[in-house]
């Protein structure tokens, strides 16, 4: 909000001295409270950062203390950091393991939901087909089921399959969630390559493989990209489906990091450790993408 | 082109996506609405026809009506706390941004970090925070005089998860209620002030009325999706102490892979699907404008 002192304060001479001195103090006073306002934002906003951000600088810390650092009364800030527990998660068969196996699902996943979704979103956004309504509506009623209740018909289709502690399983599951956002996504980036530049390709000879192949795909190449990494995440923090439908071997990094709660007690240090190593991809990538975020979690909504 | 060409080539392209929604979502749809209805193990062949009694008996039990209740409170205590915060927050965002503060880029960033954050991760970082004998909130609290709050294993457990929540999602209501507040063109407030108003008869007249669609938006996307949430409380407390933060969600989980009662869960379930397909057509009417998810 700017204030400017109005043309008419600055040089007026027919107001009489009275009436403009009246009119600057109302100027001036606004201004203080435009300075209070000030500090008043500039808390709000600095306060809530800090809130967002402390446990996660927190969890980081105690990932760098020895163990014996980590649990006690009174935390400890300042002490020399060790690395030992990324190195012995790294180097520790099962992190890395099931470290290895959330890349392997969601890359796997994330391919063949844009494969899927892809030519759908194209289809809808530039063609006219009956039940299209229908269709929208059925994947918005997709993206709003609750994931507990699929398990269930799920876990026993998967049993008859032999698809449970496999990661191929997981991979078809996640369709479940992620095809909507990908329909969605895919589709509006589509929408803003003018039909124009596929009609001028038509007339020159193109067929519509062609046009699709040689005019919107590279086009829509970085939307195509945050629509990948935006399904990548979901898919790498999954935690439920992958709890319930995987075991030892297929285990996901989210499902490990919660095995250090044990009856015997739990490793802070290892945990938040692990914990910072399944979050770090994440956050890099959330800010790379950071611009298609909101048509991603508005369920392709709202554009900004 | 002709009609039909479109058809053709509409259907080559979507049928995989057609395909695959059938196979992954009406199937199992069916499968459920089946398993709902019949009674019996886990063979769907053996399974005895036995109409809604796997409703009635879902519907009479108390410890489904507690968790109803447990689920309500949860859901509209995160929305009430959040909604407001995340407005405060980003009408101050949008303010420094128009008396050009620097650093708003880094803000944005912060405020993404809680969403991008896998929930497993929250829950685990939150209760080694919540622990009572050594996290760091009691040691804090402490200082100000407030001593051994028992955050996850007592009366505060229900209000402890909302807490973590609203860390979690307040930042979802920021970013978008931000996105909305940098629709309204600089114009708009400038004639605002030029016709005298002060800063808050112009948020009351000019820019509340303006994001009250996005701001309906945002609440129906957060019901759907606290209506199926279930991670951080899984982790935070499974439920406990007692079935004192035991939501629908978590309820369902327990019934169908603890107790492995598929009449009961399947019931369940097909409750809480309804209601999420109420949320997703208010959803679908209330986005109608301006948006393309729902188009003929």
């Amino acid at each position: 909000m700017h204030i400017y002192l109005p043309v008419y304060l600055q040089k007026e001479p027919i107001l009489y001295p009275g009436k403009r001195r009246e009119l600057i103090n109302v100027f001036e006073s606004a201004k203080r409270k435009c300075f209070y306002y000030d500090i008043i934002t500039y808390t709000i906003l600095l306060g809530s950062a800090i809130v967002f951000i402390l446990p996660v600088l927190w969890m980081f810390l105690n990932s760098l203390k020895p163990e014996n650092l980590v649990n006690t009364r009174i935390p400890v800030v300042f002490f020399k950091p060790v690395f030992k527990h990324y190195q012995e998660l790294l180097f520790n068969g099962r992190f890395l393991q099931s470290y290895i196996n959330s890349i392997i699902v969601a890359i796997g996943h994330s391919l063949l939901a844009i494969i899927i979704s892809l030519p759908a979103a194209y289809s809808f956004s530039r063609l006219h087909f009956r039940g299209k309504k229908a269709i929208s509506y059925w994947v918005l009623l997709t993206r709003c089921l609750p994931p507990i209740g699929m398990a269930v018909p799920f876990y026993l289709v998967y049993a008859k399959l032999g698809l449970i502690n496999t990661r191929v399983g997981l991979m078809i599951i996640y369709l479940t969630l992620n095809l909507s956002f990908g329909l969605w996504m895919l589709r509006s980036f589509i929408d803003s390559v003018p039909p124009e530049l596929e009609e001028a390709a038509f007339i020159d000879g193109c067929n519509r493989f062609q046009v699709l192949t040689k005019i919107t795909l590279p086009l829509i190449t970085p939307g195509l990209i945050s629509t990948g990494i935006y399904i990548f995440i979901v898919a790498w923090s999954e935690f439920m489906y992958a709890f319930i439908f995987t075991g030892f071997e297929s285990k996901t990094a989210p499902v490990e990091i919660q095995s250090y709660i044990t009856p015997m007690g739990i490793d802070w240090a290892s945990m938040s450790a692990a914990g910072i190593l399944i979050i770090a991809p994440t956050i890099v990538f959330y800010i790379l993408v950071r611009k298609y975020i909101i048509s991603g979690l508005t369920f392709g909504g709202l554009k900004e | 082109m002709s009609k039909t060409h479109n058809l053709k080539r509409s259907n080559l392209l979507i049928l995989p996506f057609i395909v695959t929604l059938t196979i992954l979502t009406l199937i199992p749809f069916v499968m459920l609405i089946y398993l709902s209805l019949t009674s019996g193990g886990f063979s769907l062949k053996a399974r005895q026809f036995v109409f809604l009694s796997n409703f009635i008996k879902i519907l009479n039990s108390e410890r489904f009506w507690k968790a109803a209740l447990t689920t309500l409170y949860w859901i509209s205590g995160a929305i009430v706390l959040e909604f407001p915060l995340g407005l405060i927050i980003a009408l101050a965002l949008k303010r420094a941004d128009r008396r050009g503060l620097k650093g708003k880029n880094l803000l944005n960033t912060i405020f993404l970090i809680p969403l991008a954050i896998a929930p497993v991760v929250v829950g685990v970082m939150w209760r080694f925070m919540f622990n009572s004998s050594f996290g760091i909130i009691n040691y804090l609290l402490k200082l100000i005089g407030v001593n051994g709050i028992d955050w996850l294993g007592g009366k505060m457990a229900l209000f402890s998860v909302i807490l973590v929540d609203i860390w979690e999602f307040t930042p979802l209501f920021i970013l978008i209620l931000y996105a909305g507040l940098q629709t309204i063109p600089e114009q708009m407030y400038e004639a605002a002030s030029v016709d005298g108003a002060g800063y808050f008869q112009s948020l009351w007249y000019l820019t509340l009325p303006i994001i009250k669609p996005v701001a309906a938006v945002v609440i129906v996307i957060r019901l759907i999706d606290l209506m199926r949430w279930i991670v951080t409380i899984f982790i935070m407390t499974g439920g406990g102490p007692g079935t004192k933060t035991e939501i629908l969600n978590v309820y369902l989980y327990y019934l169908a892979f603890w107790q492995y009662d598929i009449d009961k869960s399947s019931a369940l379930a097909i409750v809480l699907i309804i209601i999420s397909a109420i949320y997703a057509y208010i959803f679908a009417r209330l986005s109608t404008k301006g948006t393309n998810i729902i188009s003929g």
